[in-house]
């Protein structure tokens, strides 16, 4: 039977549990409470029923209670007082001393966990730098989101970032969108460029210039390069006028006001500075000096040089893209052969878009994969000592302390953590940046990126912390209290997954920065011995200028008299270092569906004598038969793709030029081994002669820097109004692999971090693991085990676990070194060694801190180890 | 259904209004409203209580335990003098609003 009178009480005494509700307030409720059930009654529910419904709709004392404390109390938050607070500030100095003590009890842990975050850190930091800078290119311009680069798709899928001359100009012609197009004819990558300055009193300045460029009227108005001085509307409008970048300006002018100066263009031509641009650190296009072009070059379809475009801002710029990606063969004299594809690149892409945007990701993805491993080398650390821990969550929980509150705790110690390793990384990366930017040419600096670098690095500080410290966080405050209280400290569950899978994750990692590394130079080395087919070696380069043009049959004559000169030739760039290409040969039986694009070589006498590339068929150009500055040689490629039975002999027209093939050199590599072998003519026609940058000398060996004098002194005599610039060819076609020897060096350093922090973490683990075994290592000793079989126990599991990182990391890495050795056509190819390389270095990292804790541990008194505790 | 924002708004005017002629307790004021709002106003006496506290300790009603008709003590709420000006104020308040959207009501739908 259902008693009021009882169930009131029961709910008055549930009511007085909550510290919030006075007895009055209870009264109160009490009678509110009756009132409702007798309404209730009245309306025919039962007693039982309508108390129920009305204690229900009162709710929980909690809930009331809380209500009422909002009323009285002064707290803003509301929170009631005997809730325990998110946060004890009496309790802050006693986590601090409490993880201090912890530090200095396990020193070493906390220095592997403290090296480890570190290292990750300053790796990242730098390449953050980098990525950020890289990313950075061209923001500068002004109308950088109208600006594109003309590019050409070949039908093979290169991209090409030159266009022929009369691209654009054909292209503004015939469409609207195009507001200003402006070409950069590269000068100085063609022909010699000197300028001279000769100032009222004191020294003539003079010197050769490579980054010479000859721009559309338009240039500067689509570039928003800052002046410094003249005037950017007024700058090209002069046919004599250049424009100086600063830096440039001072070597000639020194402190003067360059503006208005006369600046004397290989020794005949005076020009009028007009200008003084300023370069910001990330622009792609960097020219030295700027000039107007004198030719408007509207019917020039030769190929070597960058257009760009100004587009109208309301362009569509599909569909005009569309418009334009046929282009090329409709508006050509000569159509090329397959679907040349004419495309827009935006301006800010122009860096990153060829090739440059996979190392970006690349490097990314390796900072981050850094870090992942610094921050499991600290869970792992924490975790595998949480036994020593775990007495503390156990009274923390017995005084009250809730799991919330715990975890706070452990994250808490990780932010510091990561504060630390911070600092001494923001010191180790300060350290460090000179060889990074020695590296790569730039001058990044840790401070100078303003407040998004300062919050992104201490974003990262924080984002480290929390990504080191949650897992142990969560895994040290689970703990009960009973269970952690009742057991004695040192003994966890031995293997947790997570550990085993985060090891055998780091190593994955680091196994694969290996291999790749390892493949990388693998490649490098193949590059570097493989037989190009010429020979560089004592072969000076010597810069060409129009006096040595004049007077180069003497030069030639005056050098070869010394025995130590073996032969002279000139041309374009050494054979390797050229890359023209030309629409224009015709030969006898030759398809005519057939449109080729063939190299060729502007070249002299001694040539193929000089860099020692050898004949298959015929002979070489001879200097005794006049008629051979018409006749043409080719390389072994192109006499097959000719198709010619007999090519010695056979009629070739070159540009208009007829003339007879009087030899086939061997296939030789003419520009990296990135590029399968083309089809080649070489000419020392005179007719094409402007484009003769250098005269080479091949020297015998010994006594070289006599021999060098030697030709600065004949130089200097032949070419007195200009001064004498040489270098030796000794590193050869290796300078065309800057890049990927750079990209070696710096997978060679990121791969030694990760294995270096990854074994640093193995021989914190291992130095735990045998502390927890102490007891067993000392009853197996004293059960008669040997040193060895000890040994072997303890590091069984390592090796497991690194073997399983080998078995994940090696078909990886087999993907993505296989793609990058794509890129060249010519490779070392992926033997098993690389990765079974990789698989030792990977082993011997884990095995030499596991086998010294384990030496250790086997070699200590057993007597000492089950006295222990 | 009368939205929660509004509902914790309009307590205190009506608890002040309720209050105005005479003195009243807890399950009256309920039963009070739920006559006049037609259940629109959901209003539970776990959610009154406190409001009454409130309303007390910023002074605008004061209360008294009394006997009641049942031999009960009983807690009777009323409006102190600072109360009464606080119901003329709410009063302007709630009326210059009720104005402008009856205003604006009328407008937006003049332009249909």
């Amino acid at each position: 039977m259902f008693d009021l009178e009882k169930s009131m009480r029961d709910w008055k005494k549930e009511m007085r549990s909550n510290p919030s509700l006075e007895e009055t307030f209870i009264t109160e409720l009490e009678e509110s409470l009756r009132d409702d059930v007798r309404g209730l009654v009245r309306q025919g529910i039962s007693e039982e029923e309508a108390f129920r419904r009305v204690a229900a709709e009162m709710g929980r004392p909690e809930d009331v209670g809380a209500e009422f404390h909002k009323v009285y109390t002064r707290r803003r938050s509301g929170r009631p007082s005997w809730r325990v607070p998110r946060f004890f500030p009496a309790l802050a100095w006693d986590y601090v001393r409490v993880a201090v003590r912890k530090i200095k009890r396990q020193k070493f842990g906390a220095l592997i966990s403290l090296s480890g975050l570190a290292v990750g850190l300053t790796a990242a930091i730098l390449i953050f730098l980098w990525v950020r800078d890289e990313l950075g290119y061209d923001r500068f311009l002004a109308d950088r989101d109208h600006l594109y680069l003309l590019t050409i798709e070949h039908p093979n899928g290169i991209l090409d970032p030159n266009v022929p001359y009369a691209l654009a100009p054909a292209l503004a012609r015939e469409y609207p969108e195009i507001r200003q197009y402006s070409r950069i004819y590269r000068l100085g990558a063609i022909s010699t460029c000197s300028f001279a300055y000769e100032p009222e009193s004191g020294p003539k300045a003079m010197s050769y210039e490579t980054s010479v460029c000859l721009v559309d009227p338009d240039f500067f108005s689509m570039f928003s390069f800052p002046f410094v001085g003249g005037d950017r509307e007024a700058a090209l409008r002069n046919p004599d006028s250049i424009v100086i970048r600063d830096e440039a300006a001072r070597k000639y002018f020194g402190d003067e006001n360059p503006v208005g100066k006369r600046l004397t263009f290989n020794n005949r031509q005076d020009l009028v500075v007009s200008g003084v641009i300023r370069i910001p650190p990330n622009a792609h296009l960097r020219p030295d000096f700027v000039a107007p072009l004198p030719n408007p070059l509207v019917s020039d379809w030769n190929w070597r040089d960058p257009s760009y475009v100004l587009l109208d801002p309301k362009t569509s710029l599909p569909s005009f893209r569309k418009k334009i990606a046929g282009s090329l063969n409709l508006n050509m004299p000569q159509p090329l052969p397959g679907n040349f594809k004419v495309g827009l690149l935006p301006v800010a892409d122009v860096h990153l878009g060829f090739g440059r945007r996979t190392y970006v990701a690349l490097f990314s993805l390796v900072a981050v994969f850094i870090l992942a491993i610094a921050c499991i080398n600290y869970m792992n650390l924490a975790t595998a000592r949480s036994g020593s821990r775990s007495r503390e969550v156990g009274l923390r929980k017995v005084v009250g302390a809730g799991r919330a509150q715990l975890i706070r705790q452990f994250l808490g110690e990780a932010l510091v953590m990561s504060a630390l390793a911070f600092g001494l990384a923001l010191a180790l990366a300060q350290l460090l940046l000179p060889f990074l930017n020695g590296l790569t040419g730039k001058s990044l600096t840790l401070f100078g990126g303003g407040p998004f670098v300062a919050g992104s690095l201490l974003g990262l500080m924080i984002l480290v912390g929390i990504t080191a410290g949650i897992y142990p966080a969560f895994f040290l405050s689970a703990r009960r209290p009973a269970e952690a209280l009742r057991t004695s400290p040192g003994i966890t569950p031995r293997r947790s997954l997570f550990r085993i899978l985060s090891v055998v994750g780091q190593f994955t990692i680091s196994v694969l920065l290996i291999a790749c590394t390892l493949a990388v130079f693998r490649q490098m080395e193949y590059v570097r011995t493989r037989p190009l087919g010429l020979n560089t070696d004592q072969v000076l380069q010597v810069r060409n200028n129009p006096s040595l043009v004049r007077n180069f049959d003497g030069f030639k004559q005056d050098l070869l008299l010394d025995p130590r000169i073996l032969s002279v030739t000139r041309g374009q760039g050494a054979p390797y270092d050229e890359d023209y290409k030309t629409p224009s040969v015709e030969w006898d039986g030759k398809d005519p569906a057939l449109k080729p694009l063939v190299r060729y070589s502007v070249t002299d006498f001694d040539l193929f004598e000089t860099f020692g590339m050898e004949f298959s068929s015929g002979r070489s150009f001879s200097a005794s038969l006049p008629g051979d500055r018409i006749n043409y040689v080719i390389n072994e490629s192109a006499a097959a793709y000719m198709n010619l039975k007999e090519p010695v002999g056979a009629r070739l027209k070159f540009m208009g030029q007829e003339g007879r093939i009087i030899g086939v050199v061997k296939d030789f590599h003419q520009v990296s081994l990135h590029r399968e072998i083309l089809p080649q003519v070489f000419t020392i026609n005179p007719r094409f002669y402007g484009a003769i940058r250098y005269v080479f000398v091949k020297i015998a060996a010994g006594g070289l820097p006599q021999a060098l004098e030697a030709v600065r002194e004949k130089a200097e005599k032949y070419a007195p109004d200009y001064p004498f610039e040489a270098v030796f060819l000794d590193r050869g076609p290796a300078s065309l692999y800057e890049s990927e020897i750079r990209l070696g060096k710096i997978f060679a350093a990121l791969a030694f971090l990760a294995i270096f922090i990854s074994g640093l973490g193995i021989l914190g683990l291992a130095a735990y693991s045998v502390e927890q075994r102490t007891k067993e290592i000392g009853v197996r000793k004293v059960l008669g085990s040997s040193v060895a079989g000890i040994v072997g126990r303890l590091s069984k599991p390592f090796t497991l676990w690194i073997l399983a990182a080998n078995l994940v990391a090696w078909p990886v890495a087999h993907l993505a070194m296989d793609r990058w050795m794509r890129g060249f056509a010519y490779r070392a190819g992926l033997g098993l060694d690389i990765f079974v390389a990789a698989g030792l270095i990977s082993v011997l990292a884990a095995a030499i801190p596991v086998a010294y804790q384990s030496i250790k541990a086997a070699f200590s008194d057993p007597v000492k180890a089950l006295r222990y505790e | 259904m009368i939205s929660k924002n509004l509902v914790a708004a309009s307590t205190k005017p009506i608890i002040l209004a309720l209050l105005y002629r005479e003195e009243s307790y807890g399950y009256q004021i309920l039963q009070r409203i739920r006559r006049v709002a037609g259940g629109r106003l959901a209003w539970s006496s776990p959610m009154l209580y406190p409001v009454l506290h409130r309303l007390e300790k910023e002074g605008f009603i004061r209360s008294k335990w009394r006997l009641s008709e049942e031999g009960r003590m009983r807690k009777y709420y009323a409006l102190t003098e600072r109360g009464r000006k606080e119901f003329a104020a709410e009063r302007e308040q709630w009326l210059s609003v009720h104005e402008a959207l009856t205003s604006l009501w009328a407008a937006a739908e003049g332009t249909d």
